[in-house]
């Protein structure tokens, strides 16, 4: 009986960790954004959609092999962000945080409209990147899809960290949002860089995705609920750190699957929610807010 | 103050804006159409119900208006899409009755805005044939009318074939919505007739993960699965449930009884996946003895003809919910809008009409469904399709 | 006298209205369109004036439904006495969860309103026993107040839009008086408001709990006058809906929500025939509007007023 026990917790925790990596990998893109240029993107979502759609048209439709498929996916999905930031958020003259979040879900609404165009309304599905079935680990089982999720979020976060912490590009990009004037006073070239910025966002969101498609499936408009549980992790790890972007996925995913395992899958959203306002009483700018904002 | 003045005449520009849109579409040339309108789930969460649905009712029009019409007047579809909301779904059913004056409706795909556009009905007089298996249309006064055999009914052909192979403990897994919530309703209701054990649980329709609920089914050491949901979510539940070895037989809603699921389910099938449905769904299969089976090829074909999709099980309980609908429109003789009273008595007579779903509809007074438990069959799917289950 | 002018014309307006289009379906989205006037004015107000963003107002609406609904069928309250307790209850709750909420600013403030938003909808939803669950709630009883019964749309025609006139006119006095200033202070800046001797978290709460009232009495209107509900109306996007009224009518307008609630409800209306294009078409004309009027239709209006007339 207490192996089964035991067995039943670690099957929580690996659901957790699942979706945990989910909401992590969108919250990297949403601060990715936000740390360069101050936008609060909740359509965010929408980029993890568009990635799972656009790897599963290329790898099911086009026949290309899955590595070519989620390169040429992950930068299409980029070059999205980028038209996103140039039509949408650039003509916005003064933008207000009410303003941006009211035109980023408009934005949500047409991406997802333009999908449903495209796309139509069946859901999809992918393969798994490697042929297994499952993996079995103290009498639990899981999709060997996982170890790729969870990969993608460890190597995206800590090379967010070190380009931005390390490297002296990184530290311009930085500096655009804390002061764009002065940063280009000094000769950093502001709009590059936003570009850029958008072009990364784009590409995590979309990379997300294609980990996801082969766990869960991708319909139009299956990037929404994502993207706003992104949201609350970023908020809940403190908006605009990377660190905290992963630790804020991870506890909303664990929290909500250990509400599901031991309480009840009937308050799963609730639970999550209570502890993630509970954690936002505590610690009002979220677990790892930096200290210098 | 000048300000409010012309938010007045912003208001007045605006209402004159939408007054035309309101005036009633222009009539065609012969005897009058006869109008029914079509209030579908054809966007938003239902989508791919309402999709077959209204395909499969603009068939019947235009093969009804093909072979000259109902006695002499065209048919004609007034068509609105809910959007699988409940506010959608009521202001089109008004929309239709007052404005484009139908005879008659079609509403809805979901049981949510099947009830949403109920109260309409039923203040309008207008009779309303929803194509939701767990909407109930049997009480006092009904102007409504449901497709499909019962939930009960299906629940209950589940667990007669239970009972044929001897499985006493069941796992259930239901979804957080509408369906889910029926399928556990029923389920457990009549589990408790058929001495059935039962545990349950309960899951979000957009999770990605359903490995906890599995895990704590698994403690009654089950000797089946039902999931009580349709469409997509069942896809992750059949992952999870492969992943962590379950070699029960895994049962699912009739629901699913379309193409798409078994293109979701593709790789991911349980060894043993069950479900109750209709027998059209396996005309195939069936004697060439079987009196429906003649209908359900040309349907089929039609359909097939105009779509190149394989018709499923909501197309086919849209277009018998519309060849009722005609009949009971001929046989009333309705001329317009104002005998649309009579469709209900009408259809309330119809005894023994052939249905495309397999089996026959016969109305009454406290039966607005027509189909009976009989017409339900387990159906299995193998080899990536619908089988006669053996 | 003259002020008073454009009121009255309006009223009238609204008075002749069904007279003008008898039995037609407009009417009954003049009903829908008058509940929404009403829950969004309170958004003007707190967002607006007192500019604490809330992302729950739909659930407040929601709350306000179900309280009339399950009093009323179940446990055979008098209709306006459901309303009240409607209304209080969702007061309650709005001082309940604003008092730690409206501590937050910003991102964690709208997404600490966006959580308790989804709380209350998954409670709708996960209590079926009282509420139907997930099917939604129905066969509500038309309203009854003092023997007479609500039955046309027509009838509750008047019944909302002279709610709705006596909303805004209360929110303009609230507006223009020594609170509503306090509000603006707050929004411009609370910490100088703070050292001005306003009591920041006071009028905070104020605004939420106004408004969360007027989303409450909405909802009680709207569950008698459509007879069925569902936990979809506590929908995120039915929340962000209302604010963008408020901000498409013109953001601290008051009777600009007017103009943003007919805007709003009418799109839908008029895009009908375009089908699958709808929802991509509805995104365009929002980030249009959005971005090229942001002040809303009435902001824009008052702009070009105040520029002729110094």
């Amino acid at each position: 009986m207490e192996n089964y026990q035991l067995s039943l917790a670690v099957q929580f925790i690996f659901a957790g960790l699942t979706s945990g990596s989910i909401y992590a990998l969108v919250a990297l893109g949403f601060n990715m954004i936000y740390n360069v240029t101050r936008v609060v993107n909740l359509a965010q979502g929408e980029f993890l959609m568009l990635g799972a759609m656009t790897m599963i048209s290329l790898h099911a439709g086009l026949k290309l092999p899955m590595p070519v498929a989620l390169v040429l996916s992950t930068i299409i999905v980029g070059c999205i962000g980028v038209v996103f930031d140039r039509f949408i958020i650039r003509p916005l003259k003064k933008p207000t945080l009410l303003l941006l979040i009211l035109l980023t879900l408009g934005a949500s609404t047409f991406l997802k409209g333009v999908a449903l165009l495209i796309w139509g309304k069946s859901p999809y599905s992918a393969p798994t990147f490697v042929e297994m079935k499952s993996i079995s680990f103290l009498g639990a089982s899981f999709s060997p899809q996982i170890l790729w999720v969870i990969g993608t979020v460890v190597v995206t976060s800590c090379s967010l960290w070190f380009f931005f912490e390390k490297t002296f590009i990184g530290k311009a990009m930085r500096a655009c949002a804390e002061n764009p004037r002065a940063a280009s006073l000094m000769g950093i070239d502001v709009k590059n860089f936003v570009t850029i910025s958008f072009f990364l966002g784009g590409a995590i969101g979309g990379l997300g995705g294609m980990m996801i498609a082969p766990i869960s499936f991708m319909v139009y408009d299956g990037g929404t609920m994502m993207g706003l549980k992104g949201f609350a992790a970023a908020v809940l790890g403190g908006v605009g750190s990377y660190p905290g972007a992963v630790i804020g996925g991870i506890v909303l995913g664990l929290l909500e699957n250990l509400a599901t395992g031991y309480i009840s899958s009937f308050f799963k959203d609730t639970i999550a929610f209570l502890a993630l306002l509970l954690i936002l009483f505590i610690k009002p700018s979220g677990l790892m807010k930096r200290t210098e904002d | 103050m000048k300000n409010n003045v012309i938010i007045l005449a912003g208001f007045w520009l605006l209402a004159f804006l939408i007054l035309p849109l309101s005036l009633p579409h222009s009539a065609v040339a012969g005897k009058p159409a006869l109008k029914i309108g079509v209030n579908l789930d054809t966007t938003g969460y239902a989508a791919w119900l309402g999709e077959p649905e209204l395909r499969a009712v603009q068939l019947y029009a235009e093969q009804v208006n093909a072979s000259g019409g109902i006695d002499g007047h065209p048919l004609e579809l007034v068509i609105y899409d809910n959007q699988s909301n409940p506010e959608k779904a009521s202001t089109n059913a008004k929309k239709m009755i007052q404005r484009d004056k139908v005879s008659a409706m079609i509403a809805t795909s979901i049981t949510a805005t099947s009830n949403a556009a109920k109260p309409v009905a039923q203040a309008e007089k207008t009779t309303m044939y929803s194509l939701s298996g767990s909407f109930e249309p049997n009480y006092p006064d009904s102007f409504s009318f449901a497709g499909f055999v019962h939930t009960t009914g299906m629940v209950e052909t589940i667990y007669d074939y239970f009972a044929k192979k001897g499985i006493k403990r069941v796992a259930l897994l239901c979804a957080n919505d509408s369906t889910g919530q029926t399928w556990f309703e029923v389920t457990t209701r009549e589990a408790k007739k058929y001495g059935i054990q039962i545990a349950s649980e309960r899951f979000n329709v957009n999770d990605m993960d359903v490995t906890p609920q599995l895990a704590r089914l698994k403690a009654i050491n089950p000797q089946a699965l039902i999931v009580g949901v349709s469409g997509k979510p069942n896809a992750v539940v059949a992952k999870n449930f492969n992943q962590m070895g379950f070699k029960i037989p895994y049962v699912t809603g009739h629901g699913n009884i379309s193409d798409s699921f078994l293109k979701l389910m593709e790789g991911n099938e349980p060894d043993n996946l069950l479900l109750p449905g209709a027998y059209f769904v396996v005309w195939q299969e069936l004697n060439n003895s079987y009196p429906q089976k003649k209908i359900m090829k040309e349907f089929s074909d039609a359909y097939q003809k105009k779509f190149s999709k394989m018709p499923d099980i909501y197309a086919v309980v849209a277009y018998d919910a519309i060849r009722v609908l005609v009949e009971a429109l001929k046989r009333a003789k309705v001329r317009g809008p104002e005998d649309s009273e009579k469709v209900h008595s009408e259809i309330e007579k119809i005894k023994n009409f052939p249905a495309v779903y397999g089996g026959t509809y016969s109305f009454s007074k406290d039966d607005h469904r027509g189909l009976q438990k009989a017409d339900a069959v387990m159906l299995q799917v193998k080899g990536g399709k619908f089988r006669l289950a053996r | 006298m003259k002020r008073a002018i454009p009121y009255i014309l309006f009223a009238l307006f609204i008075f002749l209205l069904p007279v003008l289009m008898p039995g037609s379906y407009w009417i009954h989205v003049l009903v829908i369109i008058g509940t929404y006037v009403i829950a969004a004015t309170g958004i003007d107000l707190l967002v607006g004036f007192a500019g604490q963003l809330s992302l729950c107002q739909a659930s407040f609406f929601t709350l306000g439904a179900y309280s009339s609904a399950v009093l009323v069928t179940r446990y055979h309250f008098d209709h306006l006495a459901a309303m009240v307790a409607g209304v209080v209850s969702t007061a309650i709750v709005a001082y309940v969860v604003g008092a730690p909420v409206l501590r937050l600013k910003g991102y964690y403030l709208a997404i600490a309103t966006l959580g308790v938003g989804l709380i209350i909808q998954s409670l709708l939803v996960s209590l079926a026993e009282y509420t139907g669950g997930p099917d939604g709630f129905r066969d509500i009883a038309p309203l009854k107040v003092a023997g007479f019964i609500f039955k046309s749309d027509v009838e509750y025609y008047y019944l909302i839009w002279i709610i709705a006139m006596l909303v805004l006119l209360v929110t303009r006095n609230i507006v223009n008086s020594r609170v509503g200033r306090a509000m603006l202070a707050i929004r411009g800046d609370d910490v100088a408001a703070a050292s001005m001797g306003i009591d920041i978290a006071k009028y905070k709460i104020q605004a939420f709990i106004i408004s969360a009232v007027y989303a409450s009495l909405a909802g009680s209107l709207y569950a008698h006058s459509n007879s069925f509900i569902s936990p979809q109306l506590a929908d995120l996007s039915n929340s962000v809906e209302m604010i963008i009224i408020v901000v498409l009518g013109g953001i601290r307008t008051i009777f600009g929500v007017l103009i943003g609630t007919a805007i709003m409800k009418s799109i839908p209306e008029l895009l009908e025939s375009f089908l699958d294009y709808q929802m991509a078409i509805t995104g365009i004309i929002l980030i249009l509007l959005l971005l090229y009027m942001p002040k809303g239709l009435l902001g824009i209006i008052r702009q070009i007023n105040a520029r002729r007339a110094p």
